[in-house]
């Protein structure tokens, strides 16, 4: 109770001697249990508006739009985080799963706070709702919203009406890593596959997204992003059309 | 004058819900369907039947009429008629790319309006009048609220919104627009 | 004017890292390199232990009649050291370009473990771009 006020304390503190008496004696504690805070609390809400938490309710959500994350911090926190997961998959395949589903969770936020602000001021604020414009929405949109930067390309496949990719040739979380020979199938950019894949979900396109390394003489880690769509995406596509 | 606010996660699990008793001015809409409608007495979900069908029986009407309980404003009906509104929702959504969907579904004295985010979540709001721009601007906060609760790491599409913080907030703007 | 090799040593004084960009020295196998780089750790041990300043970092430049070692001490105890020319002008700015390299290439590679020989594609491609990738 006294840590909680600390004004009632400093005021009595420096008021009278007798004040740890007081506050050591459970009949004198009891008597200030029995009135519960409710003098104490507006002056001390009053007095310390600093002290009371942060709340992220009181934040305007454009505060941090233009601001920028430190790139090294970046990498050492994602560095850290691919070394965490290491420890706790079986294979490649478990790893690029448990990447996927990190990015995912990243995604879904994404989505919701960039079409809130681009949106939010309009009058009538709008969703995606056929599917090439959006996937250019996360070729440009996203990424500069994840990255600062668009992605590289976007390509549809020859053979398969389903599958479309999304290219970066220097994706900014693989800048300083090199994977081991025997890894080599390994792409951290699974990361991103998963924020691409909830963005998708997100808006009503549920596919199966994946992360591949396509090197390039010029661009050594040349990273392209595969999405699969479920067969209900081409058919909405198709109905629309 | 009530106002029901469901939140509905991708997956159709509520995750919030408020009844806002409004102070404003009731503009009646007539139902329709409730004059339409025989008494029934036999079936054993009589009582329902009467509460969905919005007859107001005698074992359901007070006096005084501030808070009308029971009739259509039964809490199983209510959510009954916001779940049922959500296959017309989907409908919509589908072709119409705006976020706000005005009065989607009608039932008795209810209107359901609903908003979409891009994330794929239903703000579904059973009101009794027609008050279209409060009800966006309404929305717009809720909007802005969710996605600052979202943005908390603990909170996932399927984490039902406890925050006392949110709901202050929420009833902060149904009492500034509804 | 030439940069012969490029060492990293360990806290402990293992080489971790050893790479030949020219011609001049006396090849060596790894295992002697490994001896050198632990008795280099020694020697630079005993330069900042004996220093009558009181605490020191230790040897810096250290200067034989046809060549010359440059050591840079980082913060965490980890030495480069270049071996160069005795008319190499600048060696501490590539030091200092090759640490900044080890930070970015190395320390922020999650498949690097700390304390261990350095196996990163990243880093060889980077040296390669800032020395030269071998015999000139």
């Amino acid at each position: 109770m006294a840590y909680s006020q600390p004004h009632s304390r400093v005021s009595v503190l420096s008021t009278s001697s007798q004040s740890s008496v007081e506050h050591l004696s459970p009949a004198a504690s009891s008597t200030r249990f029995s009135l519960p805070s409710i003098p104490a609390t507006p002056g001390f809400q009053a007095s310390r508006p600093a002290g009371v938490r942060p709340n992220i309710y009181d934040r305007n959500l454009n505060k941090t739009r233009i601001t920028e994350v430190s790139g090294a911090a970046f990498t050492f926190l994602f560095s850290e985080v691919v070394q965490y997961t290491q420890k706790r998959v079986s294979g490649i395949n478990d790893l690029e799963r448990r990447l996927n589903t990190l990015g995912y969770r990243i995604g879904t936020r994404v989505l919701e706070l960039m079409v809130w602000r681009t949106e939010a001021p309009s009058k009538a604020p709008k969703r995606e709702i056929r599917f090439l414009p959006a996937l250019m929405s996360i070729h440009t949109q996203v990424w500069r919203a994840v990255f600062g930067k668009p992605a590289d390309a976007i390509e549809k496949s020859v053979e398969n009406a389903d599958e479309y990719m999304i290219i970066d040739n220097d994706p900014l979380i693989e800048r300083y890593i090199s994977v081991p020979k025997d890894m080599s199938q390994l792409s951290c950019s699974s990361f991103t596959a998963g924020i691409v894949e909830a963005v998708l979900d997100g808006l009503g396109f549920p596919a199966r997204v994946t992360a591949h390394n396509t090197p390039t003489t010029q661009f050594p880690s040349r990273t392209t992003i595969l999405i699969k769509l479920e067969k209900s995406v081409l058919e909405r596509e198709e109905v629309l059309k | 004058m009530s106002h029901h606010l469901f939140l509905l996660s991708p997956s159709d699990t509520p995750l919030y819900s408020l009844t806002h008793y409004s102070t404003k001015p009731v503009n009646n809409v007539s139902s329709p369907l409730a004059s339409n409608l025989p008494n029934w007495s036999t079936s054993a979900f009589a009582g329902t039947l009467t509460a969905l069908s919005g007859a107001s029986g005698s074992a359901h009407q007070t006096s005084s009429g501030a808070v009308r309980m029971g009739g259509g404003q039964d809490r199983h009906v209510i959510q009954m008629i916001a779940n049922a509104s959500l296959d017309v929702i989907e409908d919509i959504m589908k072709t119409q790319s705006t976020m706000f969907l005005k009065s989607v579904d009608k039932f008795n004295e209810w209107t359901v309006s609903a908003f979409i985010t891009p994330g794929n979540m239903k703000f579904v709001l059973l009101h009794e009048g027609k008050n279209d721009d409060g009800i966006k601007a309404f929305f717009t906060d809720v909007w802005e609220l969710y996605v600052k609760a979202m943005l908390n790491p603990f909170h996932t599409a399927h984490t039902p919104i406890r925050s006392p913080v949110f709901d202050t907030r929420v009833r902060a703007s149904a009492k500034k627009y509804l | 004017m030439a940069i012969f090799s490029l060492w990293v040593i360990n806290k402990a004084g293992g080489l971790v890292y050893q790479r030949n960009f020219a011609e001049g020295l006396a090849q060596l196998t790894s295992n002697e390199y490994l001896v050198l780089a632990g008795t280099l750790h020694g020697i630079h041990a005993i330069t900042s232990r004996l220093s009558p300043m009181g605490s020191s970092s230790g040897a810096q430049v250290i200067e034989s009649e046809s060549f010359k070692m440059t050591i840079l001490l980082t913060a965490t105890a980890t030495k480069f050291v270049l071996l160069t020319s005795l008319t190499e002008h600048n060696p501490d700015n590539v030091l200092q370009k090759v640490y900044e390299i080890y930070s970015d290439a190395v320390m922020k590679n999650p498949f690097h473990t700390p304390e261990m020989p350095i196996r990163s594609e990243g880093f060889d491609t980077r040296i390669a771009a800032l020395i030269g990738t071998g015999q000139t």
